[in-house]
Order: structure tokens, then sequence, then C-alpha cells
């Protein structure tokens, strides 16, 4: 055998060991989800349960909101992915194929929204939340999210518009189409790979979202998920079982998600690596 | 080219309106406005008044302030250890070296990443739990009495929150470094390894130089990150013990909920901007002789 073997004896090891870090807390979450509090702290804390107790489920629905943070955190995602993509997608177009001093100022000043932390627009964002009258509808939440997916979406969609030949609008102009139909009917249809890198990025990161939904959102009844889950552990700090159950609920969708299209995933992240 | 849509002045403008309308009304009028708010004293009822320095006076005078500091710094150098060594080492592994399961260990690395900060937060809480937790339940299934209460103590608490998030962040920074050394042409590695180049060799005068500029920019986003933390270390935490877990986000937030001050909320907000840009330019700088062209 040749002396690479060694090291990959090592690199085998490693990586199995560092995999187990990354699995087994979650597979322990799902474990203790469906068990009682005395397997969890005594009997059985490790191995996956005696007797799958889906009452942990039912309680974590029934008992608590868990229910009202999912359908808030989907029309926030979805509403905040519709708008923010679809503005993004017609202001990148306009400046990819317009390109001027001011055109290209503008997607500049966008871009650089990026290295803005969400702290720097904290404050008078909630002043404007309760000065507008806002505080009653999610609408206090999805209007930052668009916003804040823009300088991603316009670094993004720039450089896969500026790739595209400019004879797709040219000869669609010859055969009579006005600007519209040439964008709807000729130009989306050639970014759609980039769409769909961006509503998997844009959908686990407003899914995710904690920070300015913790500051912007206080009723109740409009929590997304990620807050939600926090008051949770409160009201169930002794009682694991169904706190696992409503952790499992929350991650189901981006695990199913990242399960089917791992590697548009990957893409997503690796594009958002390119920031300079 | 322009002449192209010489006519559809109209179009334009409806097409890039509503980006830039939101644009400005969440983004640029808000930042306006914090710089602004920073040197008023505003409850955020009565009417602002101002107060020249004195937020800024009373944010260096905080004795939260060096404690949010030395957080910061420890959050940075763990979140860069960790993240970029391992990440570096991984992405290399998955590209250079010959093993079985790629895919799967580079799935299963960035699992942890799709995840909410909540949901993570909420699971590493369970997992050091100085009574049931994962790590002391193990510790005395081995049969050891050894049992640590992580996250009330005052530098373990920190440490445990920011293992958590590296725990969490690793896969993204490995996806990004994976990515760039799939760039790298193959035909350097051929030829080195002809003139019999090891692996070690490989990575510190091929690898390394041509992702430079990679690293760097994930090095300013570890490094950044641990300016602006918030989210683990509220869940986690909420800064305690006392003060000993506070980033500067932390005091941001206790100044608009806790205190009502949003003058110095706002004052708190500028200084993590201005630190934030202000390291990004200080890396950039001193990096830029490390650029390589291919």
């Amino acid at each position: 055998m040749r002396k690479m073997t060694l090291g990959k004896v090592f690199v085998y090891l490693f990586f199995s060991l560092y995999a187990i870090v990354c699995i087994y807390p979650l597979v322990w979450m799902a474990f203790y989800s469906l068990k009682d509090n005395e397997e969890i702290f005594v009997t059985n804390p490790f191995g996956p349960p005696l007797v799958p107790r889906f009452e942990n489920y039912v309680r974590a629905v029934t008992e608590f909101d868990i229910a009202v943070f999912f359908r808030n955190s989907i029309v926030v995602s979805a509403a905040s992915i519709f708008f923010g993509v679809m503005f993004a997608l017609m202001f990148t177009y306009v400046v990819a194929r317009v390109r001027n001093r001011l055109t290209r100022g503008l997607r500049a000043l966008v871009v650089m929204g990026m290295f803005i932390p969400v702290q720097a627009v904290m404050t008078p964002l909630v002043v404007m939340v309760k000065n507008l009258k806002l505080t009653n509808t999610l609408w206090s939440l999805i209007v930052p999210y668009v916003a804040l997916s823009f300088p991603f979406a316009v670094m993004v969609l720039y450089g896969f518009y500026i790739n595209l030949p400019i004879e797709l609008e040219e000869s669609a102009y010859l055969e009579g189409a006005n600007f519209y139909q040439t964008y709807f009917k000729v130009i989306v249809p050639q970014v759609k790979p980039m769409i769909s890198v961006l509503l998997i990025y844009q959908f686990m990161s407003n899914w995710n979202e904690f920070s300015l939904a913790l500051v912007l959102i206080t009723k109740n009844a409009l929590k997304t998920l990620p807050l939600g889950l926090v008051a949770f552990s409160g009201q169930f700090s002794t009682d694991w079982g169904p706190m696992g159950a409503s952790l499992v609920i929350a991650s189901f969708p981006v695990i199913i998600l990242y399960l089917f299209f791992s590697n548009k995933v990957s893409d997503a992240m690796a594009f958002s690596g390119m920031k300079n | 080219m322009t002449t192209l849509f010489k006519k559809q002045k109209l179009a334009l403008v409806l097409f890039t309106a509503p980006l830039l309308i939101v644009f400005t009304a969440i983004i640029i009028v808000p930042l306006i406005q914090s710089a602004a708010m920073s040197f008023t004293n505003w409850d955020g009822v009565n009417t602002p008044t101002m107060a020249g320095l004195d937020n800024y006076k009373r944010l260096f005078a905080s004795p939260d302030l060096l404690i949010s500091m030395r957080n910061s710094v420890l959050y940075s150098v763990v979140l860069t250890v960790y993240q970029l060594g391992l990440g570096t080492f991984f992405a290399f592994v998955l590209v250079n070296v010959q093993i079985k399961c790629k895919r799967f260990f580079k799935d299963t690395f960035f699992l942890p990443m799709v995840l909410s900060v909540t949901v993570v937060s909420q699971l590493w809480i369970a997992i050091y739990h100085g009574d049931f937790g994962l790590i002391n339940q193990a510790a005395k299934a081995l049969g050891s009495d050894w049992r640590q209460y992580w996250l009330s103590e005052p530098v373990k608490g920190l440490i445990a929150v920011v293992l958590t998030e590296s725990w969490r962040g690793l896969g993204y920074h490995m996806l990004i470094i994976y990515a760039a050394m799939q760039n790298v042409p193959k035909m350097y590695y051929e030829a080195s390894t002809i003139d019999g180049a090891s692996t070690a060799q490989q990575f510190r005068h091929i690898t390394l130089p041509l992702i430079a500029q990679t690293l760097k920019v994930c090095f300013i986003m570890c490094i950044t990150f641990g300016f602006r933390a918030f989210e683990q270390i509220f869940i986690m935490t909420s800064g305690g013990p006392g003060n000993y877990t506070y980033t500067l986000s932390i005091m941001l937030y206790k100044a608009i909920f806790g205190l009502q001050k949003y003058g110095y909320a706002s004052a708190i907000a500028v200084v993590i901007v201005i630190l934030c840009v202000g390291i990004m330019q200080l890396i950039e700088r001193l990096l830029r002789r490390t650029e390589i062209e291919y």
C-alpha cells in the first residue's frame, strides 16, 4: 500500500466523527420529541424512544400556538419572496440593459446594502412601525424582508442579465412585441435557473430570520416560528417532549427542501460568497 | 444598445421604481435617521431634544462596553479558527483527495446551516443543560461525575454560545471555499504531481494563493460577525449572567426595549456600523498584497 493510506485513514476517521457531530444532535432532538421526561432524563437519554409518544406533537399543535406561528412564517416568507424577487428582477433588468452613470450608481448603492448590519436600521424601523400603526399586520415584517433581500438578488441577477445577448430583445421588437411582452415572454424564461437559486436562498433566510422579527413583532398572533419558539422554551422548560416536537415541526420544511434540493441550496450559498 | 429602450421611458421608471422606493424607505432613510438620532435624546414619544455627543459619551463610559468588545474579539477568534480553519480543511479534502461518500459528507456538514437560529439555540440549550443535557449525561454514562453548568457561567457561557454558532455556520463557509477551490484549474495539480509535490505542498503553493480572495471574504465575514453577534447570544443567555455575555447588539436591544432610549440605541448602532466597515477596510488594506491573478 502507498503512504497516502495513513492520511486517508485519518481523513475518514475525522470526517465520520464530524458527520456524527452534525447529525447526532438532530437525531437526539427527534428522539426526545417522542419521549416523556422520565425517559429523556433517566431511563433512556441517548437511544430511540422505547414507546414513541406522538401525543407530544398533538400537544405542541393543540395546546400552543405553533400552527399560528407556522402560518405566519409561510405568509411572511411567501410574500417577501414574491415581491423581493419580482422587484429585483425588474430593477436589475433595466440596470443591466441601460447602462449609464445613473444606473451604475443606483446598482452600486443597492449592492452596498450588503455590508450594512441590520442593527443600523433597527431603531428607526421600530419607530416607523409604531408611528405608521403597522403593529397589527404582517406587512411590518414583509416589507423589511423584501428590502433586505435586494442587495444579494441584484448582485446575482446583474451578473446573469449582463451575459444575455441583446439580440433577444432586438428580434422580439422586430416581431412587434412591446417592452412588457418581451420582458415577460422572452427574458424571464431565460433567467429561470437564477430565479430558483434566489427562491431557495430567500426562503431559507426569511424562514429562519429572527432579529427583525424580534423587534418589529410584539403581538403573539403575528409571531413567526423562530420568534414563537423562543417564548416556548419558557412554557415548556419542564416538559421537553412537546418542546422537541415543536422544534422538529419548525425544521421540517427546510430539512425536506434541503433533502430534495441540496445541490441548489449549495449553489445559492456559493453565490453569496462572491460578495467582492 | 440604449437606443432600443429610448422610447420606453415610462416602462423603465415603472420597472425600477418599486425596488427603489422600498429600498429607500427601509434602508436609506432609516440609516440617515440612525445617524441623526444618535445626537438626540428621544424616548420615542415626546419630541426629541438635541444632546450633542452625550449618547456617545455615555456609551464610552459604560462598563458594558469593555465586556462587549472583549466578547466580540473572543467570538471573532473562535469563529475564524473553527469555521475558516476547519472549513478550508474540509473543502480541500472534498475537492482534492480521492475519498468515498463526498456528497454525503458535504451535505451533512452543511445540514446545521439550514436550521433556524432558534431551533439550533434551543437544541443546544438542551445539549448544554446542567442536569439533563446531552454532554453531562454522556459524561455520567461514561462513569464520570464531571458536570458543567455551561450557560450560567461567565466565560464558559460565551464559549458555549460561540461553539454553537460555529457548529451551525461551518458548512456555509465550507461551501463558499469549496466553490472557489473547484475553480482552480486541475492542470496545476497534475503538473505538480508529476514534479513530485506532496498534497501538503500543493495546498500551500497552489490552492492557498489561488483562493486567497475568497478566504479574505470569509475572514471578513467571521470577524465582523463577532462585532454584531446577537441572535444566538440573545436566545441562549440574553447577555447574562449579569452582563458577562453582552455584545454591542445586546446593548442596542436593551437600549430600545429596556431603557426606551432611542438616541442612545442609535449611537450604539452607529458604532457597530463604523466598527464593521472599519474592520472590513482594515482587512482589505492589510491583505491587499496577497491578491494573485490566474
